[in-house]
């Protein structure tokens, strides 16, 4: 395998997929040679994405046994934690099933059939009677309701006589209808067919490398829902496209329309903010006890509830836009927000809180975000530099080059008198170091009025906070600022902030980091800042890239 | 990517017809006048060492290794001296290829793949199949990969660091998961009875089950391209490990470990207090794991690259990576203070090893020890802890079947990259090489 690495201005580091090919980046992001064998020396690289297998995240397994067998038991929390390329959940670019996935994918297969037979086998017979109708009747009912569900499709006819011959197979070493049912579910939950989404095109398709496939109704369906809903199509999506009123680009628009109102939408699309923002590792989040005593799981959970509704907020209200997003200061708080926020308490749950927006403008200010982009120990600059530089802005920093000091720990003895910006500007003095870090510290020394929680901070270790910014080599909103408000007030409106919110949408939505040499600031050219967040969503839909596949090199 | 998928379905192909019951393991052991079996064991620690207190003297002895060398309760020799060879000089070429790997990343994605790191997703990543994976992939066995994460100070995973997880990579990019938790290891090596092959009926029915997945997978399979279709071999090399696994050679297993995730949630996360319990569980369970016949591959990984343990339990309490290790900034130390802190932490990794290797030198197997069979290989990420990476110290402890006779030795034999100890390791394992990684003519250690 080898897959040709190319960088342009436009690519981050996180759009390279470099797995073989050779290429080198210096500190000020000159590239080496790419490779120019495979798929891409036939034609220009597009962002259509080649023909693939995309396995079901926990999340979304987890969502389609709920939905498919009615199993609330989020089996999938089990399975092994995987990290993913594309910087979602959805990616899996690199995921291998590895033996203790094929063993918890057993393991919930045995204890999900199980469960569906003893409660509700009718479930997955299509509501079959055996009694009436008879063993072999209801095998065929299952095969074309249940397993045809859960693969996404009707099965083909080489699939459907394997599980018969399962089935019959079972009956005559002894088992009961009950127990071939059983097998039957637990063959169909760990296949191929059920674990990865397919993403084809018809089968039988031959083409030459590069050239492009469109995919199946059915494989476009499952998309549009894993999408929108991250989960399987609902019943009024998969009639649609049983019935052919799922073959055009306004039937795709109507069904993502109809989606977007569904409780799944709010789930998928929330899920998706949070991976975009990093906010998703509020989860687990742990803070030096000796620095922060008071931060707890329960904190944490206060900060996730923030977010969440914001996110909701930001991705239902009509005006639900980017600069909302970044440039809001009404938001909700419970009595440990409002603690941290310096508002008054009033107990209770979660109510509507006016921030101040000279500190608090925008998603960047909130405890969450600003706990999760630090240190355990201390405000953290660099790492929430790098990751608006990274994330928010598309433009990470290059890679550190080899043997950078490490730099002097909070707690190191000759640190004492310094506040945090102080101890980085020690060490990153040097000419060598300034060249990168130009840019990562005019975005992180403007978060410096916030603590390691998010909490406001006028004075650190009695000298006072100093919170001036310089934005650096973006070309459009160069300059400086004071404090995280200005800074927001900045992004708000930029093309590079709505540029790089279209690329993340794309890597959400297609699974994977646009390819080498492509910019995904091309889709959906009317998008703006001003636009609805999840206008963005429909405009992919109803992209070609949306429903093409381009042949992979076959070996 | 050299690695060929036509070939590797082929085999999968042919096990495919093997009955799914049918023992790796028993079959080896079928015929009693056949060799013992060859073992490899990784063992990786992070932080580097302190280098004025490792290196042993002419009678082998240092601050460091004399704990890896004394039985702790009756302070004597534990005889692993005479099994042990200590090699200096090893390097891991620092080549972040493009990445933003930094030497944590070399020691923990590029030592044993011997590759240059890969980017995915912004992170760097171990760019080839790993030496423990490339033996396991020819003995056709399915490697335990053990890994005690938790960090009071940063849990792991932390925005970022998801490629610090694991040293072991199946293929580019691509992480073996580490197993995490005791008590769900124990639960795999020896599956509670009535839920596995202890059960006839359920074995068979598993045993079908598996086969129509199986079938289901070359099905898919066939309308794949070339990286697609890896990801379903993966996938089917995993089914078939998982079919052998379940029958063990010991009967009846031993005690389960303890439950601390039911202790304290957050035990494998974000709590340093059980770490070192955990840590002395994953040594027995390796450990059983190969006496068991379950694997003849294991690794075992104490902390995530760049971890970050606190080692209150060696009286230390700080945040080891950035307040003790990163101060050692010369071989003999920056102070007192500080290097007495980072040969405590390398103490407690000696002893560990100890432990591991004196519990398979109890072992008795053909005319001595299962460590006889045995090659452990113990690493280290970096070679000192401010993020230097020469004199990377590796010890190697085992005759490897025979491949490795001499122990008692300290090998310096001036700066070597670590791919030539790739080399030496796949040739000890029994697979002809002549090189490691990305350089495929390195030829092996020098001076062994």
């Amino acid at each position: 395998m080898r897959i040709a690495a190319s960088i342009t201005r436009h690519a981050p580091i996180g759009a390279l997929l470099v797995l073989s090919a050779a290429v080198s980046l210096d500190c000020y992001g000159t590239s080496g040679a790419a490779g120019t064998d495979g798929p891409s020396a036939a034609s220009p690289p597009t962002l259509t994405p080649t023909r693939r297998l995309r396995r079901l995240s926990s999340r979304e397994y987890d969502n389609v046994v709920r939905d498919l067998l009615g199993a609330t038991t989020h089996p999938a929390q089990a399975f092994v934690t995987d990290a993913f390329a594309n910087g979602y959940d959805n990616g899996s670019a690199a995921l291998a099933v590895q033996s203790d996935q094929v063993a918890s994918y057993q393991r919930a297969a045995e204890a999900l059939a199980a469960d569906v037979v003893a409660r509700d086998v009718g479930r997955v017979l299509g509501g079959c009677d055996v009694a009436q109708r008879g063993a072999d009747r209801c095998v065929e009912a299952l095969l074309d309701t249940f397993a045809a569900r859960a693969f996404r499709r009707p099965l083909f006819a080489t699939e459907k006589q394997r599980l018969r011959d399962a089935f019959y197979a079972e009956r005559a070493s002894g088992g009961d209808f009950a127990t071939g049912v059983r097998t039957l579910v637990e063959i169909v939950l760990q296949s191929p067919q059920f674990l990865y989404r397919e993403e084809l095109g018809p089968p039988g398709a031959r083409a030459s490398p590069g050239a492009s496939v469109r995919l199946t109704d059915w494989e476009i369906a499952s998309e549009l829902s894993f999408l929108l809903t991250g989960s399987s199509p609902d019943d009024a999506l998969w009639s649609a496209v049983a019935e052919g009123r799922f073959a055009s680009e306004s039937d795709r628009q109507r069904e993502a329309a109809r989606l977007l109102g569904t409780r799944g939408a709010k789930d998928a699309l929330r899920a998706f903010m949070h991976a975009w923002l990093g906010t998703d590792r509020l989860v687990g989040l742990s803070k030096d006890p000796a620095a922060y005593p008071t931060f707890d799981a329960t904190t944490a959970a206060s900060m996730l509830g923030e977010l969440d509704r914001t996110y909701d907020d930001a991705l239902a209200a009509p005006d639900g836009s980017l600069r909302r997003l970044f440039t809001s200061s009404t938001s909700q708080v419970d009595d440990t927000l409002a603690g941290l926020y310096g508002l008054p308490l009033a107990g209770g749950d979660f109510r509507p809180a006016a921030l101040d927006p000279a500190l608090r403008q925008g998603i960047m200010t909130r405890a969450g975000f600003l706990a999760v982009h630090a240190e355990t120990d201390s405000s953290g600059p660099i790492a929430r530099g790098v990751f608006v530089l990274g994330a928010i802005m598309c433009a990470p920093p290059p890679p550190p080059p080899p043997n950078v000091p490490p730099a002097v720990p909070a707690g190191d003895p000759t640190a004492q008198s310094l506040t945090t910006r102080q101890r980085f500007e020690r060490h990153v003095s040097s000419a060598f170091c300034a060249g990168c870090h130009t840019r990562i510290d005019g975005i992180g020394f403007g978060f410096e009025q916030f603590d390691a929680l998010g909490a406001f901070r006028s004075t650190e270790r009695g000298q006072p906070i100093d919170t001036s910014g310089d934005v650096a080599g973006t070309g459009e909103i160069d300059g400086v600022y004071v404090g995280v408000s200005q800074l927001s007030a900045k992004l708000a409106g930029s093309k590079l902030l709505t540029d790089c919110y279209r690329r993340q949408a794309y890597r959400f939505a297609m699974g994977q980091v646009e390819p080498p040499g492509t910019d995904p600031s091309t889709l959906a050219a009317g998008f703006s800042p001003d636009a609805r967040l999840v206008d963005l969503f429909l405009a992919i839909v109803a992209d070609p890239v949306f429903v093409t596949r381009t042949f992979e090199a076959r070996r | 990517m050299s690695r060929s998928s036509f070939s590797r379905r082929q085999l999968l192909m042919a096990l495919a017809a093997v009955p799914a019951t049918t023992s790796f393991v028993r079959t080896l052991r079928a015929d009693p006048t056949a060799p013992a079996p060859k073992r490899l064991v990784l063992v990786m620690q992070n932080n580097g060492t302190q280098q004025a207190n490792f290196w042993p003297d002419a009678t082998m002895r240092s601050p460091i290794l004399n704990h890896l060398f004394t039985d702790p309760a009756t302070g004597k020799d534990n005889g692993l001296k005479a099994k042990t060879t200590v090699v200096k000089g090893v390097y891991v070429p620092n080549d972040s290829n493009g990445t933003n790997g930094n030497q944590h990343d070399m020691g923990f994605a590029r030592m044993f793949t011997g590759a240059k790191l890969a980017a995915l997703g912004g992170q760097p990543w171990g760019g080839a199949a790993s030496v423990d994976q490339l033996v396991a992939r020819t003995w056709n066995v399915d490697t335990l990969t053990l890994a005690i994460l938790a960090s009071q100070t940063e849990p792991h995973p932390k925005p970022g660091f998801d490629h610090r997880e694991s040293f072991s990579y199946l293929g580019p990019a691509t992480l073996k998961h580490p197993r995490k938790d005791p008590r769900a290891v124990f639960d795999y090596l020896f599956p509670p009875t009535g839920s596995t092959t202890n059960d006839p009926t359920t074995a068979r029915r598993r045993a079908s089950v598996l086969d129509a997945v199986a079938g289901n997978l070359f099905e898919v399979s066939a309308r794949l391209g070339a990286e697609e279709r890896n990801k379903l071999d993966y996938h089917l090399s995993a089914i078939r490990d998982v079919e052998r696994r379940v029958t063990n050679t010991c009967g009846v297993p031993p005690s389960r470990p303890q439950d601390y995730l039911a202790m304290d949630p957050t035990a494998e996360l974000s709590t340093d207090a059980f770490i070192t319990r955990m840590v002395d569980d994953m040594i027995e369970l390796l450990v059983l794991s190969l006496k068991c016949g379950i694997s003849r591959v294991a690794t075992l990984q104490l902390g995530y690259g760049g971890g970050k343990w606190r080692f209150g339990w060696q009286g230390i309490d700080l945040n080891c990576h950035d307040s003790v290790a990163h101060l050692d900034t010369s071989d003999g130390g920056s102070s007192a203070v500080n290097t007495n802190r980072v040969v405590l932490m390398n103490q407690y990794y000696a002893g560990r090893v100890a432990r591991l290797a004196t519990m398979l030198d109890a072992i008795p197997e053909g005319s001595g020890t299962m460590l006889d069979n045995t090659l452990l290989v113990w690493a280290n990420e970096l070679g000192r802890g401010d993020h230097n990476q020469e004199n990377v110290p590796i010890v190697l402890i085992g005759k490897a079947g025979g491949a490795l006779p001499k122990g008692g030795r300290l090998i310096d034999a001036g700066r070597q990259p670590f791919n030539r100890l790739g080399c030496t390791i796949l040739n000890a394992m029994g697979q002809p090489a002549a090189g490691f990684g990305d350089v495929p003519d390195c030829g092996v250690f020098h001076g062994l």
